[in-house]
C-alpha cells in the first residue's frame, strides 16, 4: 500500500512569508488567533454522489421541438454520469476493508457523498498536513484541519480545568487555615519540596520495567525545512460503503490486493458476508442473518433516502445519520440495527429468539442516555430477516435477495414530565 | 477463544499492525513494542504516550503538563486490540490482567499505580476508540 501511495514533495514555494515562522511551545493558542477561513462547502460538496447528473431539457406543451430535444438528450446523453475509467479500491484481509489510495478517487467520494475515512485521521485523510506541520514544513495556522481545531478547543479546556481546581484547592486550604485545622508556616513549602524529591527518587529508582526513552528533538529552526513526507494514508471504505458504491451506484472497482485482479461483481457479496465476521468464516457458513446482510440493508434504505450515513461507534450505535454531510451539521440520528425474527421459519430457534432479538432494558438505557447526552435521537432500525434461500444460486441475484428484507424504524426519546409540559 | 497459540494467528496479528500503526502516526505514542509471547492470551503493545492517558484524581490539581519530568509523564501503557465484533467477558479481563507482569506499575498521585490496560477496539471504518480498563475499582475523576 505505502509503495504505490504518492510521495509529496514540498518546496520552500509555498511557504508564504505572511505567516511566522514555527513556534512550538505554544502553552496556550494566542489571545485573538487569525480565524481559519474554511472553505466554501456548499460549493466543494454540492453533489451528493460520485455521479454526474444532467438535467433533461424543459418541456414546453406549444412548442413541439421541446419534446425533440429531450428525446435526444435522453437517448444521447452528451456526458456520461460515471467516471472513466471507474475508481478502483483493494480489498485488504488485514482490515477487512477497502483501501483507495488514488487522489482522484479520494477527492470524488469524499467530496461527493462523504464516503469513506482516512484511517489516520478523524474524517477526511488529512494526515500529511498535519505531519508537514509537526515538521514545520507548513506555518502553525495554515490549512488547520478539523482535528486540529478541536485539539486547540480541548486544549484552552483542559487549561480552564486546571485553574479550577488550583483555585478550588486553594480556596480549601484557606478555609481550613481559618478555621484553625491546619498551621500554615513557612516550613510547609521544605516539606513539600522535601517529599517532592523523594517521590521523584523513589521513581527513578524503580524505573527499570521499561527502557529509557528517547524523544525526537524538535526542530526548531526559524527557516522552513524542505521535507519530502510520504503520504501513508488510505481512505479507508468499509464493506457497506464499498458495495453500495460499486452493487449500487457502479462507480467502484474491487481488486484482490493480493492478486491485484478485479474482483467480479457477482463473487462480492458471499466474501463480503464471509468477512464481516471476526474472524472471517467460510462461504458454507454463511446465514441470513449475517451482520454484512443486516447493516447494508439499512446502508442502503438510507442512502436511497438521502441520508449521509457514517458509522456510529463513537456513540455506541450501528450508524450516524447526517442531513447534507459531516461538514455542515452535527448528525442528528443515531441508528441502531436490530434482527427480527418475526418469520415462522424461526419460531424455534431458541438462540435467535432469545439471545438475539431480546435485549436487556438497561442496554437500551445506557445507549439512550449516550444518545441524549449527544442531542442525537436514537433510531432503533429493525430488519425483518427472511427465511434462508431453499434453491442454490439463487443469491445471484442480488436485488431479488436483498428485497426479501424489510426495515422497519422506531424512534425512541428520553421523555420527561418537567421538560415536556407545553 | 483466549488459548495461548490464539496469538499467532493472522487476524490478531493483523489486528495488531493496525493499532500500532494507528499509535505511531496518528496518536504520535513513542517507544511501541509489540508482544506476543504465548505467555499472553493475546498479542498486546506496549509504548509511551505524548500525555498521559490517566491521571490520578488526587494528582490532577498538582499535576503539571509543562513538567517533563514527572512520573505521569514516563508512564508506559499496555494496550489491548480488539475487534468490535468480539464479545469480551470479566473472565477474558481477568486473565488478560493475570498475563501481565508483577511489580512495579510506576507511580500517581504519589501512590504505587495498580495495573491497567488501555482498550484499542477497532472499527470497519479504521477508527481506533481507546477505553481505559482498570484492575478494580479506582476513584472517579471530576468532568
Amino acid at each position: 500500500m505505502t509503495s504505490s501511495a504518492p510521495s509529496i514533495t514540498i518546496t520552500p514555494a509555498d511557504s508564504t512569508p505572511t505567516h511566522p515562522a514555527p513556534t512550538f511551545t505554544l502553552p496556550t493558542p494566542p489571545a485573538a488567533p487569525a480565524r481559519y477561513k474554511k472553505p466554501n462547502y456548499n460549493v466543494v460538496h454540492a453533489l451528493p454522489l460520485p455521479l454526474t447528473t444532467v438535467p433533461l431539457p424543459p418541456l414546453i406543451p406549444h412548442n413541439p421541438l421541446s419534446l425533440l430535444h429531450i428525446i435526444i438528450a435522453y437517448l444521447f446523453p452528451g456526458t456520461t454520469s460515471h467516471p472513466s475509467p471507474l475508481h478502483v479500491g483493494a480489498f485488504h484481509a488485514s482490515t477487512r476493508a477497502i483501501h483507495v489510495t488514488d487522489p482522484q478517487s479520494i477527492k470524488a467520494f469524499w467530496e461527493h457523498g462523504f464516503f469513506g475515512k482516512g484511517s489516520l485521521s478523524r474524517s477526511e485523510p488529512t494526515w500529511v498536513i498535519r505531519k508537514r506541520r509537526a515538521l514545520g514544513v507548513i506555518g502553525q495556522n495554515e490549512a488547520l484541519t478539523s482535528e486540529e481545531v478541536t485539539m486547540r478547543r480541548r486544549e484552552e479546556r483542559k487549561e480552564f480545568k486546571r485553574e479550577r481546581a488550583r483555585a478550588e484547592k486553594e480556596r480549601r486550604e484557606k478555609q481550613l487555615a481559618e478555621e484553625g485545622k491546619i498551621v500554615r508556616g513557612p516550613d510547609d513549602d521544605q516539606e513539600k519540596e522535601q517529599r517532592d524529591s523523594a517521590a521523584a527518587a523513589s521513581s527513578s529508582s524503580k524505573s527499570i520495567t521499561f527502557a529509557t526513552v528517547e524523544l525526537p528533538p524538535r526542530r526548531r529552526s526559524p527557516e522552513r525545512p524542505v521535507v519530502e513526507v510520504e503520504d501513508l494514508e488510505h481512505l479507508q471504505l468499509t464493506l457497506e460503503e464499498s458495495f453500495f458504491l460499486s452493487f449500487g451506484l457502479g462507480v467502484l472497482q474491487i481488486k484482490d490486493s493480493k492478486t491485484d485482479e478485479i474482483i467480479p461483481q457477482k463473487d462480492l457479496l458471499s466474501m463480503f458476508r464471509c468477512q464481516s465476521y471476526f474472524p472471517p468464516r467460510t462461504p458454507d457458513m454463511l446465514q441470513p442473518d449475517d451482520p454484512f446482510l443486516l447493516n447494508y440493508v439499512v446502508y442502503h434504505h438510507f442512502r436511497s433516502l438521502g441520508w449521509v450515513v457514517k458509522s456510529g461507534i463513537k456513540f455506541a450505535v450501528d450508524y450516524l445519520l447526517y442531513n447534507r454531510g459531516p461538514v455542515f451539521t452535527h448528525a442528528e440520528f443515531a441508528i441502531l440495527v436490530l434482527p427480527a425474527y418475526s418469520h415462522p421459519y424461526w419460531d424455534h430457534d431458541r438462540v435467535r429468539k432469545e439471545e438475539r432479538e431480546k435485549k436487556p432494558w438497561h442496554w437500551l438505557h445506557c445507549i439512550n442516555r449516550v444518545s441524549s447526552q449527544v442531542k442525537k435521537t436514537l433510531i432503533l432500525v429493525y430488519v425483518e430477516v427472511p427465511p434462508p434461500l431453499e434453491k442454490t444460486g439463487a443469491e445471484d441475484n442480488v436485488p431479488k435477495m436483498l428485497a426479501r428484507y424489510k426495515v422497519r424504524e422506531v424512534a425512541l426519546r428520553r421523555w420527561l414530565v418537567s421538560r415536556n409540559r407545553d | 477463544m483466549t488459548t495461548p497459540t490464539d496469538t499467532t494467528t493472522p487476524h490478531l496479528q493483523d489486528l495488531v499492525q493496525t493499532v500500532h500503526k494507528n499509535l505511531k502516526h496518528l496518536a504520535d505514542w513513542s517507544s511501541l513494542v509489540i508482544h506476543s509471547s504465548p505467555s499472553f492470551p493475546r498479542p498486546l503493545i506496549t509504548g509511551l504516550p505524548p500525555d498521559p492517558v490517566y491521571i490520578d484524581p488526587d494528582s490532577a490539581s498538582t499535576y503539571n503538563a509543562e513538567d517533563k519530568n514527572s512520573p505521569e509523564r514516563s508512564q508506559h501503557e499496555w494496550v489491548l486490540p480488539v475487534d468490535l465484533r468480539e464479545k469480551w467477558t470479566l473472565r477474558k479481563w481477568a486473565q488478560m490482567f493475570d498475563s501481565l507482569p508483577e511489580g512495579y506499575w510506576g507511580e500517581s498521585g504519589g501512590k504505587v499505580r495498580g495495573k491497567r490496560i488501555l482498550l484499542a477496539v477497532v472499527s470497519d471504518d479504521s477508527t481506533v476508540v481507546h477505553y481505559v480498563v482498570h484492575d478494580g475499582i479506582v476513584k472517579p475523576r471530576q468532568n
